[in-house]
């Protein structure tokens, strides 16, 4: 081999070596710019002056201090509360509830399956937009009942400041709870037969076999079901939208509608800024421990 | 076909060294056996001579050419994989030729060098249906097709046979033995059995720890295993190890092997002179349970090789050919191989003979060959 | 798990008893999912006097698409009084590419990371799947800027360069996870052959990849056709995409609420998506459970 040749096999096998490194560098690049560099400007505005335009101006922790005097902020952060917590564990519940039933040898379970999945597929506006039509306080379930002869029955919620949230809770649990289901019965199949086969010959009824043996042994996957559900409370931004408005007045407001509406219809971009990082930092406390652990403990997922 | 030398081999990865020093040389139309334990390093050196790994120090060269940068394909090299490693989304045809075409070998050609080597492996009627329609032997077979159409110096084999049922192991191994011996190739062949160690090498190459234990032909090892590892490792079922002491009685050497006040002693019959240092010693006693029989005739009389001694029979083993006698000396289980039409019962005693030509000694310390 | 079946300790009529009780609350829950899929369409397919005199339950005693064509040619969106139509376009164009560039660049990163590994590339693919969790009202801020910086605030163009960008992480992830699995063995045995990096990419293991493809196709459309937020943030105007108008549509407070419109509206926002779930189902649930299951 002659030594020009070396040189320039010398230098293709350079960047062959380095090929991989070359075609991953945009996408991490991008990540890096995109997901990282916008997290810290997003904080750098939360501790500025910035209002209707970024601005620059240091202005400490006021941003915070006055998103915590905000009534409409705590209103949002205890919806998030009450809907985060009654839409996973409702979630929780019947999907484990649909996983197990479906797993008894059941004759239309692709077709059952098939309907309690869709829901996922469409977008939260539409969603919202169903159940706003269906909770509709005049044309809506109450109009139905009071068709059907139940006419003391009443079904204001939509527009009942104190009960709106729940209907986000009602739409969210429709849409969500088929993923669930989705992802325990997955759990379900995977359970060894053996211990099965040897609580049977030890005499175990059916119900004890289900909740002393085999819900105990998919414990992983609650707990992944609780992180994505608790993400997407954190994050539910769309169906607020389209089923209350955040309305009436600000009482279905959940920290991203309030995010939304200070940083882009009020002029206040610090403060919008400000509770977006309060989100990051609540979504990162759920996460982050999470992904550590099952790094730690489930190495096999190479 | 080319000569295959390594020169001081050494692979690190970081802190870890899984090669150290390796130094072999095998002539063309030689067959390695790369043999060990998992983790020896087997893989690795092979994944060396392939260039899909750099030595970290150290030359590889094919004939006389120097190989250490030079990319794989440009090695004149053909390799054979564990999971045969087949293009699933190609027909076997186009398995066979895709190198081919990469080099720009002609239509024509690839199909006359397809057409040659379906018929030498019989794959013939397999060259249009896609990997997954066929049963471990064929794609085995396919393999060896595609590193053969290639026509290269040396041929690497990782550990090809593993994946298959016994029965077709052997025929296989019986298959590589044939063709190797039609084409005259190099190669070099990794495997953690050491029975296809002992029937396809020309020479073995043991390992273990990346340290290369004893490189020599098949025999050589089996007969003369340089250390108590390569000692156990080659040869099923393994060789005996028992500790004993070197005693001289009258001028003759002999070994004394306790026994609860009733020592066993088998004179040698052969004293090389390095067994001079160990004299009322301690030693390891290696013995291979082919050479511990039932009483040979002519045993015990002068200028025999074979010894006699008694002892209890714990467990008998038949296997058809022999049956393996498992007999207790000094708190160790020793295995014998003895004839089925004399073999004894449990918890009888019988004398059995022990061939002194075919024994080792080993430094109880060391573990090297005496 | 279906062997349990046959443990049931419980023999003849009680176990029929409990069976038929199982079927009963499977379709009564059924009935729940179902339910506001049919009153959507019940409701497009009246005419607004039906919808005010009549019951929510009951079907169209006249079946009329009047709600449909208005929805699609006259619904007001804005001052735009042209239809949902144009927003339907709006989203095809956005999505598609968005679709296809974030999966071709997951399924190169993943190859990338997985058989041809580098110092670091665990690294890389932690930060990469780190941002898949990040609740995006984060990145609107800046993300508003940087556009308006590169003349793309609320055009499509823009939108597709937000959902490729926060794709990449989801789809990285379903290729990578999926090429751990193909053995590195058939790498090694091309690149004896002769083939570089992206030969192998083309001729080996994009062919095998068909599965992984699929998921990710599925996925990411579902995803960008159903966004809002970054709709709403970044394009709401001409070049919303149909979430948006919808929502538009719907919330209007000017005139007389046209029910039917906006169902039918909904329906046809929803209906992309649906049928691609109807269609290919199986290979939606793999894409929605492989990445979270493992976390």
């Amino acid at each position: 081999m002659g030594a020009s040749q070396s040189t320039e096999s010398n230098l293709t096998a350079s960047i062959q070596r380095h090929l991989s490194k070359i075609v991953v560098a945009p996408s991490f690049a991008a990540s890096l710019f995109f997901v990282y560099g916008f997290i810290l400007w997003t904080g750098y505005m939360a501790f500025s002056k910035s209002r209707m335009l970024p601005v620059w101006d240091w202005a400490g922790l006021r941003q915070y201090e006055r998103l915590w005097q905000m009534e409409r902020w705590h209103v949002a952060i205890e919806n998030l509360l009450i809907f985060g917590g009654l839409f996973i564990v409702t979630c929780l519940i019947i999907g484990c509830l649909l996983a197990v039933l479906l797993d008894q040898r059941i004759r239309a379970e692709g077709a059952l399956r098939t309907i309690f999945l869709y829901p996922m597929a469409l977008s939260f506006i539409v969603t919202g937009t169903v159940w706003k039509w269906l909770l509709n306080p005049g044309l809506g379930l109450e109009s139905m009942m009071h068709d059907l002869g139940w006419t003391s029955f009443k079904f204001d919620w939509l527009v009942n400041s104190d009960m709106a949230i729940y209907t986000v809770v009602i739409a969210a649990v429709w849409q969500a709870s088929g993923f669930v289901m989705a992802m325990f019965l997955a759990a379900l199949r995977g359970v060894d037969q053996d211990i099965i086969r040897a609580a049977y010959m030890d005499g175990a009824s059916l119900p004890r076999i289900y909740f002393g043996i085999i819900i105990p042994s998919i414990r992983p996957v609650f707990l992944s079901a609780i992180v994505v559900l608790a993400h997407l409370a954190v994050k539910s931004f769309d169906l607020v939208i389209a089923l209350t408005g955040g309305g009436p007045g600000y009482s279905s407001d959940l920290p991203a509608t309030f995010m939304y509406t200070m940083a882009f219809q009020r002029n206040q971009l610090g403060v919008g800024a400000a509770s977006a990082m309060m989100m990051l930092a609540t979504v990162m406390a759920i996460i982050v421990p999470y992904l550590y652990s099952e790094l730690r403990g489930g190495k096999k997922n190479g | 076909m080319a000569s295959l030398t390594l020169d001081k081999v050494r692979k690190a990865f970081g802190p870890v060294e899984v090669l150290k020093e390796i130094n072999l040389a095998i002539d063309d139309g030689e067959f390695l056996v790369l043999v060990g334990p998992s983790g020896c390093g087997k893989s690795t050196l092979l994944n060396l001579i392939a260039g899909l790994e750099t030595a970290t120090d150290g030359e590889i060269r094919i004939g006389d050419r120097v190989i250490n940068d030079v990319h794989p394909k440009d090695r004149n090299i053909a390799m054979v994989f564990q999971s045969y490693a087949l293009y699933p989304n190609m027909t076997v045809r186009k398995n066979i030729t895709f190198g081919l075409e990469i080099r720009g070998v002609s239509n024509q050609e690839r199909d006359k060098a397809v057409a040659d080597v379906a018929k030498l492996l019989q794959i013939e009627p397999l060259l249009d249906r896609k990997p997954s329609q066929l049963s471990g032997g064929q794609r085995q077979r396919v393999a060896m097709g595609r590193a053969l159409v290639r026509d290269p110096d040396i041929f690497l084999f990782d550990e090809p046979l593993s994946n298959l049922d016994a029965k077709l192991r052997v025929d296989m191994r019986t298959e590589i033995k044939k063709l190797h011996q039609r084409l005259g190739s190099t190669i070099v062949y990794v495997t953690h059995d050491q029975i296809e160690a002992m029937t396809l090498a020309s020479r073995i190459a043991v390992m273990k720890d990346g340290i290369l234990q004893q490189f020599d032909t098949p025999q050589n090892i089996y007969e003369r295993p340089n250390n108590m590892f390569v000692a156990g490792f080659i040869g099923s079922p393994s060789m005996n190890f028992i500790d004993a002491t070197l005693s001289e009685e009258n001028g003759k050497l002999a070994i004394t092997i306790p026994r609860n006040g009733n020592p066993i002693v088998l004179p040698l019959f052969e004293a090389p002179e390095s067994y001079r240092g160990y004299i009322g010693k301690d030693v390891v006693f290696g013995i291979r349970p082919e050479a511990l029989t039932h009483k040979r005739t002519g045993s015990d009389e002068p200028g025999s090789q074979y010894v006699n001694f008694d002892s209890k029979v714990e467990v008998i083993e038949p296997t058809g050919a022999d049956t393996m006698t498992v007999i207790e000396i000094a708190g160790k289980e020793i295995v014998a191989r003895v004839r089925p039409d004399r073999q004894p019962k449990p918890g009888e005693s019988m004398t059995f003979s022990a061939d002194m030509s075919q024994i080792s000694l080993f430094d109880p310390d060391t573990e090297l060959r005496i | 798990m279906a062997d349990i079946q046959t443990y049931s300790h419980d023999a003849g009529w009680k176990h029929t008893v409990l069976r038929g009780l199982l079927y009963l609350i499977l379709i009564l829950f059924a009935a729940y999912y179902l339910f506001p899929l049919i009153v959507m369409i019940s409701t497009s397919l009246k005419s607004l006097d039906e919808i005010r005199e009549g019951s929510l339950i009951s079907l169209p005693r006249v079946v009329t698409f009047d709600a449909w064509n208005y929805a699609w040619n006259e619904a007001c969106v804005g001052v735009e009084c042209t239809g949902i139509k144009i927003y339907f376009w709006n989203s095809v164009k956005m999505a598609i590419p968005a679709v296809l560039i974030s999966t071709f660049l997951g399924a190169i990163n993943g190859y990338a990371l997985t058989k041809w590994r580098f110092k670091g590339a665990n690294i890389v693919f932690a930060l990469l799947l780190f941002g898949c969790f990040i609740p995006f009202q984060v990145v609107l801020l800046p993300m508003s800027q940087v556009l308006g910086k590169l003349g793309l605030a609320s055009s499509t163009p823009g939108l597709v360069l937000v959902h490729v960008v926060y794709g990449l992480c989801f789809t990285t992830l379903f290729f990578r996870n999926y090429y751990v699995s193909i053995p590195d063995e058939l790498v090694k045995a091309a690149t004896i052959d002769g083939a570089g990096f992206f030969t192998i990419f083309w001729r080996i293991i994009l062919p095998i990849s068909t599965p992984i493809i699929v998921v990710s196709v599925i996925w990411q459309f579902t995803q960008i056709w159903n966004d809002f937020l970054f709709g709403a943030s970044f394009a709401s105007g001409a070049n919303a995409p149909m979430t948006v108008a919808l929502n538009n549509i719907v919330n209007t407070t000017t005139g007389v609420k046209q029910y039917n419109v906006d169902m039918a509206a909904a329906l046809l926002t929803g209906l992309p998506t649906l049928l691609v779930y109807v269609l290919a189902g199986k290979y939606f649930v793999r894409g929605l459970t492989a990445g979270s299951v493992k976390g």
